[in-house]
Formats: C-alpha cells, structure tokens, sequence
C-alpha cells in the first residue's frame, strides 16, 4: 500500500555510490563500497545485514557524524532535497597524498557553495541511536535537554501553539464547539480547518496518538488550552523576543536545579515545559513527570531510550534514522518503541531509516528493505517480497537462520564461514566464499546491480548470459 | 524425587543497597520472592522475563554464588548426594561439589573472557582452578572440547581479541563443558550475537546436550529463541514466578495475563505481521518496595479490585485523575490504614465532582465511598495474594485461575 506511495513520489534522500574508508593499524578498510539506495518519502526503509556490514557506518554519513580523524566518505553523493550534502562532510575529513592539499582547496570551495544551499536543513534529519546514552547528556537533567532541542528548532512553533491557544481560550465560542467534538480526530480536524496546520494542530496531533484512552486525550487537550489561558501584555510582548543564550545553549548544567538562562516567566519557555510533558507521555513514559527532573542514569534503559525517541521527534523532522533502537529493551517495551515510531511514520508522514538485524522487528517496520553484505547493498524491495521470496543467497541465509516460531526444526540453517575483513576483501562477489552457488565468475568479477521487478539485486545468479552451471 | 536434578522451595534472595547503613533505615533490592521449582534431569528449562526480573540472580543462587538467601536447593547430581542446602549454610565441600556438576555461560562474549589469558588457558581455567585433575590431562581435555565446539587445535594458541564473538562463545561453551557438568546455565548466550551466529550457537548448545546427556536452564529474554530450545519454560516477573509449563502449551495457550503481554509484543518474522495499538498501563514498579497483593497489579489489563490496591497506590490514581480531569492541584488526603483514607476537598461541589468521576473509572477498585460536606471516605477490597496453583503440569500465579478465590467473589474466568 504505501510502497505504492512511496513508489510514485519522488525520493527524499538518494544515495550514489557512496563510499567510507577507515584508516586503520592495518591498513584501509573500505565499510561502505559504493552503496546506492533511493529513499522513497514517508516510508519506511529497513536495513538488515550482520554487524560489520556497514549499516551503522551508512547512518553516520547521512549524518556527518563520521569520526572525522580516522576515516570519512571517499566519494560519492548524499542528495537530500535536492542538494549534495557529501562535499560539504566530506571536506572536513583529512586528506593524504600528494595532491591532497589542491584536493582540499577544491573540495572547501564545492563544500562552501553547498553549505549556502545547505542553511535551513539543522534539524531535518534525526537520529537515534544504538546506545542511548551516547546521545544524551548526563550533566543535563531530562527537561533542558528536550527543551533545549525544541527550542533550538521549534521556537516558531512553540510562539504559534501560545497564540493558537491563546485566541481559542478567548473565543469562548471556540472553545466549547472544539470540545464538543466527537473525537480526538474530530478536534484535530476542527483546529486544523480554523487554525491551520500549525503549532496547535501539531500539539493534538501528539495527544491524539498516546496510547491512552479517548476521554483522557480530550483532558490533555483542555490541559494544553488552560496551560497557556490569560497572557499578560508584558507575556504577549515577550513572545516577540528572542531567547537569550550562553555558550549557544539555552541552559547551564548545573548539579542542584536546572535554570534555564531565563526564568520561567517567559511564555515560550511554559509552552517548551508543556511540550517536554507532552512529548515524554507520547513516547509513553511512566510518571513522566519524575523523568523530566531526572538525570539519565537514574533511568533505565528503555526509559533512556524513549528520552531519546522523544528528543528525535521533537525537531519534527523530515527523516528519522532509527539505529537497531530497541535491542536492549524488553519485548513489551520494544514493542511500544516500535509501535510509535510506526505511528510517527504513518501519520506524520516522516520518513523513516530502521536498522536492525530482528528479522522480526523488520517485518513489523519495514515497507522496503534493504540487505546490506560488506558494504553494499546487495538486494533491494519490498519487505513482503524480502520475507516471501528472496532473491539473494545472503538474504535467504539470514531468513533461514532465524528460529520459528509455529514450527519446530531442531536445526537451524546457518550461512557458513564469516562476515569478511574489509581490509581484505575476497575477490569478486565478496559473499563468494560463503556461498552455496558461487560459479567461477563469481570469484573474478562482482557482479553488477540487476533489476528483477521491483527489486534489485547484485548477484550473478540474475545476470543475463551467464552459465548457471558454470562452476 | 528421582527425576529433579534440582528441587528449590520458597527460595528469596534479597540485596542489600550500598549507601544505605548511612541513612539509617537499610534498604533492600527484592530480587526473588519465594521462588518454587523443579529442574528435571535432561530437560531445558527457559527462563524468561524483563530485566531486573531476577533471572541472573537466580542462576547464580543455583550456583552457590551468592550468599545471602533463604528457602531450600536440593541438588541430586548423580554421584553424590547434596539435599536441602539451606538458608545460606552451604559449606566449602557442598560449594566445591555444586561448582564440579554446574556450569554457566554468560551473555557477553567480550567481556566475559579474560583478554589477557590463551584461549587454552581460559577453557581450563575451571577444571585446574577446582583441581580436578592434573595440567596435562586438562590439556587433552581442552584440544577435545575445542574440537566439539567447531573449533581447530589451532585456536588454543589464541588470545580472545583475535576472535569474533561467536567463536568466543564458543570458547565459553567449551570451558562450561570441562568440568563434565550435569547443569549448564546459560545466561542469554547469543543475546549479542547476529542472526546467522545465533543460529551455529543454538545448534551447537542443543548437539551437545544430546550427545553429553546435560540439563540446562536456559536465561532469555527472546521468546522466540526460549520456543525453539526449551522443554518447559518459566516466567518470571518482579522475582515471582508467574507460570510454568511445557513450552509449547505455554506458547499455544498463555493463560497468565503476564505471559499473555510478553507472547503478543513478540513481532514475528512475516511478511504479513502487523502491529496494534494498545493501551499501555505502565507503572513505576521496584522491586525495593514490591507491590503488595499481586506484584504484577499495577499492570495487569484485567486486574480485579482484590489483586492488592492500597490506600496510597489508589490516593495516586485519584490525584492524578483530579489533576487532570478538574484541574485540582493539590487535594489533602488523611490515610487509615492501608484500605481506607480520606480525601478532602475545596468545597462540597468539588467533592461531588471528584466522587463521580471515581466511580466511573472501575480502575480504582473502591469497595464504598462516602460523601460528607466536603470530604470523601474511601474504602478499598480486602486483597488475596495468589499463589502459584498447578493443574495438569502448568502453575499459575493469578487469582483469575484460582477457583476457590473466583467462587469465593462469584466471578468467571474471562476477567470480569
Ligand atoms: N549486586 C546487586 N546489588 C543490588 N541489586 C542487585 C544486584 N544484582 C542485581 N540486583 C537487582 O536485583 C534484581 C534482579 O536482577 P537480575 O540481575 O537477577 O535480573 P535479570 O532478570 O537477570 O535481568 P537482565 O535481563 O537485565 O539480565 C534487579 O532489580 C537488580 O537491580
Ligand atoms: N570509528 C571507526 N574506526 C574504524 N573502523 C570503523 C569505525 N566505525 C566502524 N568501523 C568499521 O566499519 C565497518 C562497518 O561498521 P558498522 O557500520 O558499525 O556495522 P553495522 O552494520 O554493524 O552497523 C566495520 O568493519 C567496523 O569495524
Ligand atoms: S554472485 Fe555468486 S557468490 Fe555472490 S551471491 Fe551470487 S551466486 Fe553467490
Ligand atoms: S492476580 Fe491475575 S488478574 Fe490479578 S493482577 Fe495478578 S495477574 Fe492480574
Ligand atoms: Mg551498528
Ligand atoms: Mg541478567
């Protein structure tokens, strides 16, 4: 249903022959290799592969966030709205040989011109990560540390949802019609045809997808409204001003009671406060008002990871990269994490990059998939056909290698040998000595990118012309 | 009985929290709380559960690694012997003998092998470290584990950081095996391992059981990998078991609402798989102050009023829903006891109020409530704790499948 969307729409993020080297003791190893994947808007994409196969790797480049002493994109593009974010990553990295000084001056002066193109994009690619706590901060308690974040990108719809509120309160009119409406929808569909799709419309939109029952979505939604009722004309005033910062934050770490810069007084900062609140109950935090006072490790490990669902989510972005985030949770709270960020994708329409190697996980999440093998993506499509009918030996290895469920086989199948060294790569197919097909060709030449269907592969199997028997 | 390898009755294990002699009143981490089981000989035992629900600390009771428990473990290992240890009083002979027939794989593969030793040294580590035998037969014994664990001679002269993390499981494998135990735990063994390893691990683990006639239990918080190991399987939450049974009864008809929840979060690997939203009742549980009653109460979707509400825990409910249902800040409350309080407040209108949206929500299971000028007296059910009753080789922990306790309240069995 939604591959068919997303097949029609034109892609958001398109990868080309993107390729990470790292400089290691041992040589160069090469963790992306020339990887193309098209990101269809509002769907969600699914990478799979082993560890070490370059899934993390690929995130990271989408990000910039590539450890820029050691290793870094060699080549290729990273095409997001239409602009080339590569050579402006790319030109931070260091750069060796010969000519790399004029490499350098050329790169710097592509980067500068992209950069331009560039202003505005802060925010609209998120992530969450595998280790949660890598992303937050343990100096800040868990309320600066969202509101520094929707602050730092939702201002404007912070002041929106006061004002909204704000002439809602005062009509009183307003406010009984939207409360007389049946349902949660129902209001979202009010707000959103008299006060527009914004800050407000955003604010239900957050409510409206708790998983808490109808009646209790409408008393967060009259909280929402009485929250911000009867600003003051110095309040009204101050909505205008801009936030004052120090060191490029909105908050000082501070070991007793965290203080924002300026008090609470201020309207905008309330309106944050409520957001945090809001964003904390939708990712479905127990007492989250306890977690708001909290430093992260006096949370547990899920808890960590819904702060940062939360964190993700808040800056309401165009693509949110999800890497392996639920494989240190338990099964009931996984299956919370993975239900919202479903919900986030199917009705805010973001866009959506899941990596995981839960081939269970993948079918709950995935539209398309792709299988990554040292490298490279080595098959393509849809997730239906991924679990039906698998193109690639890898792909077929790993489906046959997960236990069943409503079947008992006491053996399980398992892909012989390892994942390879990137350093030293076989020959040819890298999947070569693995294989149970592998043909003469097969240890030579890789095999090039082959459409089959919807799909594409990168297996001689499918390659026109050559002798299956060939051996 | 002649089939348990391990029989454990009304064992608790609680650990004391660092810090606390300070501030006068100890305090105390819960981690089992009357625990009754039977390992049987030759059987796989799964044990599944969140985290923290005391999976680890029971293996390591079982072990005689930890001191400080109460209740019996009586071992029948077969050559000697061992009944009744009990209450702590393990001594070093019976602790040489547990550690001689048991063994333990741990979950993480890179930290759980000293780095800075041989592979053959680790794998005989334990077989020298209890002196079992004599340095060169160890050596003999290593090149022949190494070789059943689907490794070459070659990777005893390894150090564990040449390895990948499956090939070090199965070094940890091997050195469980050398002191030619009768019970190996594994404690989430390919938790951190890809699919395609998990899968040379698993065949291993259950190969070698067949060939050396061994008894696991088997710690995993994968459902599906417990379905494809076990025998029976166990749940575990907050230190309480909450059912056991065969496994695939377990699996085809849960009947413990916990086992119910954690059976449907599984997402199953299928093209057609689709998630539903559901009505999460999350609490903040600890397993410091356990909740009373029934431990999983606060969470349970089908709790009855008599699973073990509180004065304080039903006060938290009301204030939370006058908060924000009429915008009532603060609301005084005067506690009687654990089954009654008083709630008074700002005005008689308010009270009114407040008493009609109690009695719409059945969450807060209020036996009687009493309105009089501005204050309300509440009175909660006398709770039944469950016990784990059985019933054809299946136990259950719930009042729902307790038949004298569902007569007793004229209640059926759906719930209601
Ligand atoms: N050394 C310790 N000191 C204090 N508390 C402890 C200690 N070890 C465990 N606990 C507590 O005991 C409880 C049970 O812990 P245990 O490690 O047995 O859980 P588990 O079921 O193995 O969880 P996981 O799946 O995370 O491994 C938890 O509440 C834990 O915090
Ligand atoms: N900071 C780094 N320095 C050197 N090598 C790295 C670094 N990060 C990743 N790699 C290597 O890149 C390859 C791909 O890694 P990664 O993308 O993390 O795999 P995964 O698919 O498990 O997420 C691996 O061989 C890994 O060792
Ligand atoms: S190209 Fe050859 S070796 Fe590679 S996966 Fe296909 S058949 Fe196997
Ligand atoms: S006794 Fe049964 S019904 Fe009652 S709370 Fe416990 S699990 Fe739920
Ligand atoms: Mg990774
Ligand atoms: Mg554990």
């Amino acid at each position: 249903m939604s591959n068919a969307e997303a097949q029609g729409t034109a892609p958001v993020l398109i990868l080309r022959d993107l390729q990470v080297d790292f400089f290691t003791a041992k040589g160069r190893a090469h963790a992306v290799r020339g990887l193309n994947i098209d990101v269809a808007k509002g769907e969600i994409l699914g990478i799979v592969g082993e560890s070490g196969s370059g899934k993390s790797v690929t995130a990271l480049s989408i990000m910039d966030l590539l450890p820029q002493r050691t290793g870094g994109i060699v080549s290729g593009s990273i095409v997001f709205d239409g602009s080339d974010l590569a050579p402006v990553y790319s030109s931070k990295y260091r750069v060796s040989g010969r000519k790399g000084r004029e490499k350098l001056r050329l790169r710097r002066f592509a980067a500068r011109r992209a950069e331009r193109k560039l202003a505005g994009h802060k925010g609209r690619i998120s992530m969450i990560f595998q280790d949660p706590m890598s992303s937050l901060d343990p100096l800040y308690q868990v309320d600066s540390q969202l509101l520094e974040s929707i602050l730092y990108n939702n201002e404007k719809f912070m002041i929106e949802r006061v004002i909204e509120k704000n002439s809602i309160m005062e009509r009183i009119g307003d406010f009984t019609i939207m409360l007389q409406q049946k349902n949660t929808e129902d209001i979202m569909e009010w707000v959103r045809s008299n006060y527009g799709e914004g800050g407000f419309h955003r604010e239900i939109f957050f409510i409206s997808n708790m998983s808490i029952s109808e009646s209790e979505k409408k008393i967060k939604i009259r909280r929402a409204l009485e929250y911000t009722r009867n600003l003051s004309p110095q309040e009204r005033k101050r909505l205008t001003e801009r936030l004052p910062k120090a060191n490029g934050r909105y908050f000082r770490p501070n070991n007793r009671k965290r203080l924002p810069i300026q008090g609470i007084g201020n309207p905008v900062i309330r309106e944050g406060m409520l957001f945090s609140l809001e964003l904390l109950e939708f990712v479905g935090m127990p007492n989250p008002e306890n977690v708001l006072t909290s430093y992260p490790h006096e949370l547990s490990g899920g808890m960590k990871q819904r702060v940062m669902v939360a964190l993700a989510v808040a800056n309401d972005p165009d693509i949110l990269i999800a890497d392996e985030p639920t494989t240190a949770l338990d099964v009931t709270t996984q299956y919370q994490v993975l239900y919202l960020i479903k919900s986030i994708n199917r009705k805010l329409k973001t866009t959506v990059i899941f990596i995981t190697h839960d081939l269970g996980v993948m079918a709950a999440m995935a539209d398309r998939i792709a299988v990554m093998y040292a490298g490279r993506v080595v098959e393509i499509g849809p997730a239906n056909h991924f679990f039906n009918d698998p193109l690639h030996p890898y792909t077929s290895g790993l489906l046959k290698s997960v236990p069943q469920y409503d079947e008992r086989v006491r053996k399980l199948y398992n892909i012989p040998g390892q994942v390879p060294d990137l350093r030293r790569l076989p020959t040819g197919c890298a999947f070569n000595p693995r294989c149970e097909h592998a043909m003469n060709i097969c240890r030579t030449e890789e095999p090039p990118d082959e459409s089959v269907g919807e799909r594409r592969v990168q297996c001689w199997l499918y390659s026109e012309g050559v002798q299956k028997n060939e051996r | 009985m002649k089939d348990d390898l391990i029989a454990i009755d009304n064992l608790s294990v609680r650990y004391e929290l660092h810090g606390s002699t300070f501030s006068g009143r100890r305090t105390y981490v819960n981690a089992l709380n009357g625990i009754t089981l039977n390992v049987r000989k030759g059987e796989t035992l799964a044990i599944v559960g969140e985290s923290g629900s005391g999976k680890s600390t029971l293996a390591m009771t079982v072990l005689g690694l930890l001191r400080h428990w109460t209740g019996t473990i009586s071992y029948n290992f077969s050559e000697k012997e061992l009944t009744s240890a009990k209450e702590r009083k393990l001594r070093r002979a019976e602790l040489l003998e547990i550690w001689r027939r048991s063994s333990i794989v741990f979950q993480d593969p890179y930290s759980a092998l000293d780095s800075k030793k041989l592979v053959k040294d680790i794998i005989t580590e334990p077989y020298l470290g209890h002196r079992l035998g004599a340095r060169s037969e160890s050596q003999l014994l290593a090149s022949e584990l190494i070789m059943q664990v689907g490794l070459t001679e070659d990777h005893l002269g390894y150090y564990p950081d040449q390895l990948s993390g499956g090939q070090r499981q199965r070094i940890a494998v091997a050195r469980s095996l050398i002191n030619r135990p009768e019970l190996v735990i594994f404690d989430e063994p390919t938790s951190s391992l890809d699919v395609s390893i998990q899968a040379q691990i698993l065949n291993l683990i259950l190969d070698l059981k067949e060939k050396l006639s061994l008894t696991y239990i088997f710690i995993t918080h994968n459902l599906v990998v417990a379905k494809h190991v076990s025998d029976r399987m166990m749940v575990l939450y907050l230190g309480n078991v909450m059912e056991i049974g065969e496994t695939d009864s377990v699996f085809n008809n849960p009947l413990h609402p916990y086992t119910k929840l954690l059976i449907s979060s599984v997402p199953l690997p299928k093209a057609d798989y689709e998630m539903k939203q559901r009505e999460s009742r999350e609490a903040e549980v600890s397993s410091i102050t356990l909740p009373g009653g029934c431990v999983f109460h606060p969470r349970c979707p089908v709790a009855t009023s008599y699973c073990g509400w509180k004065s304080d825990e039903v006060l938290q409910l009301i204030r939370r829903e006058a908060y924000l249902l009429l915008g009532i800040e603060e609301l005084d409350a005067e506690m009687h006891g654990d089954l009654s309080f008083t709630v008074t407040a700002g005005d008689e209108e308010t009270a009114r109020k407040l008493l009609d949206v109690v009695r719409e929500k059945d969450r807060f299971k209020i036996a009687d409530a009493q309105l009089s000028g501005n204050s309300i007296s509440f009175t909660l059910f006398e709770s039944w704790k469950p016990s784990l009753l059985s019933s054809g080789g299946r136990a259950v922990n719930c009042l729902l499948y307790d038949v004298e306790f569902m007569t007793a309240h004229g209640l059926k069995q759906d719930g209601s």
